[in-house]
């Protein structure tokens, strides 16, 4: 896998453990999702598309959760696959909404700062929407 | 013999087991509980002397505009329809009855209030059995209602393991033994055993599992700031500047 350059991409695990602690409630967070997924009810585009996979707590559990899972070792098929969720199924707008209160968008937003320190990230002039 | 065994289990059980249960349940809630205040920070604008002008916050001057724009009652009315409540109507309305009788009917049982009165001589109010075994039904058809719904919906099915299945099972165990035990279904002797065990996993699992999630409810609809709080202004997710 390449990064947003054009380059191999090799994954640093130590500088996504030093992200990952900074945002230390976000683990917390998740080890108490009880996977109700109840947010899909206020995502619009899981409304509109109805793919599993765009559920917010899915999106969210296998982003972070997964790093968090795997302690910041994962290959770069992991984060392949963390950029087409993050970007791909999630425009951050924030309206989704947790019953007990796990600030979804935040946990997005915190994944996709970690796959930009790896180089990864959404490249627009190759999207639909792109120049 | 048998007999015997049975009644020193189940004293054993009764005594030190359930103190056991609570110690651990209630170190791993401190341990959740200072976790939750060790990742969190007083709100930036309580704290004083610190240059906050840069940072945009939720303040009355921010939301003037609505108060002039909306009625109290046209606010509300948003935020009802902001809500779950108004956007799950139905599976909301079965998972408050549910979390609502699953906390009332253990303490409105009377061989419970007995046996509080047995052990600590305090005196405890218990209902009607009748309205007891009804709640108790609830809950069980709302567990079934809430596994049917994990296999049968793709987008919660998308994101239930092994954990959020047996997270359902463990809380219904205690229900169905404590009806089994009413029933006097079974080797009764027995029965009371496992429901007391079944009782005391659901404790320990209550500071050490996701079942947490009844603390983190708390904290973080009460104290932190956000889009999503209830009155929540105190705290913000982060840690302390100093650290």
């Amino acid at each position: 896998m390449n990064d947003v350059m054009g380059n191999r991409i090799s994954i640093d695990a130590d500088a996504i453990n030093r992200m990952l602690d900074e945002k230390i409630e976000i683990k917390l967070l998740l080890s108490n999702c009880v996977s109700c997924g109840l947010c899909s009810g206020t995502c619009f585009y899981y409304k509109k598309t109805k793919d599993p996979e765009s559920t917010p707590s899915f999106k969210a559990l296998n982003s972070m959760g997964l790093l968090f899972r795997k302690k910041g070792k994962i290959s770069p098929k992991d984060l392949d696959r963390m950029k087409s969720l993050i970007w791909g199924k999630c425009v951050l707008c924030g309206q989704c909404r947790c019953p007990i209160g796990v600030s979804i968008p935040s946990i997005i937003a915190w994944a996709r700062a970690i796959c930009r320190s790896q180089g990864v990230c959404e490249n627009y002039a190759d999207s639909p929407m792109g120049a | 013999m048998t007999f015997i065994t049975i009644i020193s289990v189940y004293d054993f059980l009764v005594k030190y087991m359930m103190i056991a249960s609570l110690v651990i349940a209630g170190s791993g809630v401190i341990l959740k509980g200072l976790r939750m205040i060790r990742s969190s920070r007083y709100a930036l604008s309580h704290r004083d002397g610190e240059n906050n002008s840069t940072r945009i916050r939720w303040s009355p001057e921010s939301t003037a505009w609505a108060s002039r724009q909306f009625t109290i009652t046209e606010r509300l009315y948003l935020r009802f329809k902001n809500s779950l409540f108004y956007k799950n109507p139905s599976i909301m309305a079965v998972t408050v009855i549910f979390h609502l009788l699953m906390i009332l009917v253990p303490f409105f049982i009377q061989a419970h209030a007995i046996l509080v009165f047995q052990y600590f001589g305090i005196r405890f109010v218990w209902l009607n059995d009748r309205l007891i075994i009804l709640m108790t039904l609830i809950v069980l058809g709302m567990i079934v209602i809430m596994l049917a719904r994990r296999f049968m919906l793709d987008s919660v099915r998308a994101i239930t393991g092994w954990r959020e299945i047996g997270l359902l099972i463990t809380v219904s165990l205690p229900f169905v033994t404590g009806l089994m035990c009413y029933f006097q279904r079974g080797e009764y002797e027995i029965m009371i055993v496992l429901h007391i065990l079944c009782a005391q996993i659901l404790v320990v699992m209550l500071g050490w599992s996701r079942m947490g999630h009844a603390i983190l409810f708390m904290f973080s609809r009460l104290f932190i700031r956000g889009t999503h709080s209830l009155s929540g202004n105190a705290r913000e997710w982060g840690r302390k500047l100093n650290e």
